[in-house]
């Protein structure tokens, strides 16, 4: 009796376990737009190595993977000052976790799914520009960009 | 490798797969946007550098300090740090006649003073510098032209280009 319990307990673990499979989702890479001049338009392209925002997320293979962005409008800068952040239909980037596989083209300003269909891992990057006025206040601006990823 | 776009059907694989909610994982993550705005830079071109009559085989050379050193004022955001580029012509011209031009020399200032400033050697290569407390600097180049002693007499001129990016 006591060894079938223990087979019991062992399989029911098992079993536990296939249900619990984890997906992850950090960020890699701020959305930097470097230094900006007064009146003048200024945009980083989701390619961009360097200056893109990037996200790495592991999801589960041939399951969807659902990407919703929180994007802000505006930018907080020194003393309550503000400058708009816009973020065009080209500025999402989907890619494969792997360096140099295909990009896909997304818009960031609405809800896109994908599916995983070769590989867990997968990059997302974000680009956007931000519109300075002739008389913006002079300091650094930062906000907050929210992705959430939903697997199903 | 490949991530396939299902955009289109989202919406009807969202619903026919509503009993297997339970499996559906959601993550959020956060990255800033970011950007820091400065003043824009302006570079006015104040003086030519002019080195008046010179003779065929004899030298001549105007220091950065001098009076008749070509000179620049920039103004830019304020204490920041600046780089300067130069682009230098190795000769001057007088239709198609040449004369040649170098031994730059280069001096830097916050203010509109050649006493109290930075020399440095104007070139291609980025020299660094700093506006002041008010969003100015300034900057002043000098050569030496080396005619030879069949220079043909004439009027020679070229462009000294300085590029100031932060």
């Amino acid at each position: 009796m006591p060894r079938r319990l223990l087979l019991l307990t062992m399989l029911s673990l098992g079993l536990a376990g296939t249900l619990t499979a984890q997906v992850t989702l950090v960020g890699k890479r701020d959305l930097d737009f470097g230094t900006v001049m007064q009146g003048v338009a200024t945009a980083v392209a989701p390619t961009d190595p360097v200056r893109s925002g990037w996200f790495e997320g592991v999801g589960i293979l041939t399951k969807k993977i659902r990407l919703t962005f929180t994007l802000p409008t505006r930018l907080n800068g020194p003393a309550g000052a503000t400058m708009p952040i816009t973020f065009r239909t080209t500025d999402g980037v989907a890619q494969d976790g792997v360096s140099g596989s295909p990009q896909l083209i997304f818009n960031p300003n609405v809800t896109t799914t994908f599916v995983l269909n070769t590989n867990a891992k997968y990059w997302i990057f974000l680009g956007g520009q931000v519109n300075p006025s002739p008389v913006q206040t002079i300091g650094s601006y930062t906000a907050t960009v929210i992705l959430t990823v939903v697997v199903f | 490798m490949r991530i396939v776009p299902a955009v289109s059907a989202v919406m009807a694989l969202g619903l026919s797969l509503g009993a297997s909610t339970a499996s559906a994982q959601t993550n959020t993550a956060n990255i800033t946007a970011r950007a820091v705005v400065q003043a824009p830079i302006n570079v006015t071109a104040n003086q030519n550098l002019d080195f008046g009559n010179v003779f065929p085989g004899v030298n001549a050379t105007i220091a950065a300090t001098a009076a008749a050193a070509g000179s620049f004022s920039i103004t830019g955001q304020a204490s920041a740090p600046a780089k300067m580029t130069f682009t230098l012509p190795p000769t001057l011209a007088s239709g198609v006649n040449t004369l040649t031009i170098g031994t730059w020399t280069g001096y830097w200032n916050t203010i509109n003073s050649q006493v109290g400033g930075t020399a440095f050697i104007p070139s291609a290569a980025v020299t660094p510098g700093t506006f002041s407390a008010t969003g100015n600097m300034f900057t002043f180049v000098g050569a030496t032209v080396t005619p030879p002693s069949n220079q043909p007499a004439g009027t020679y001129t070229g462009s000294v280009t300085l590029t100031v990016t932060y």
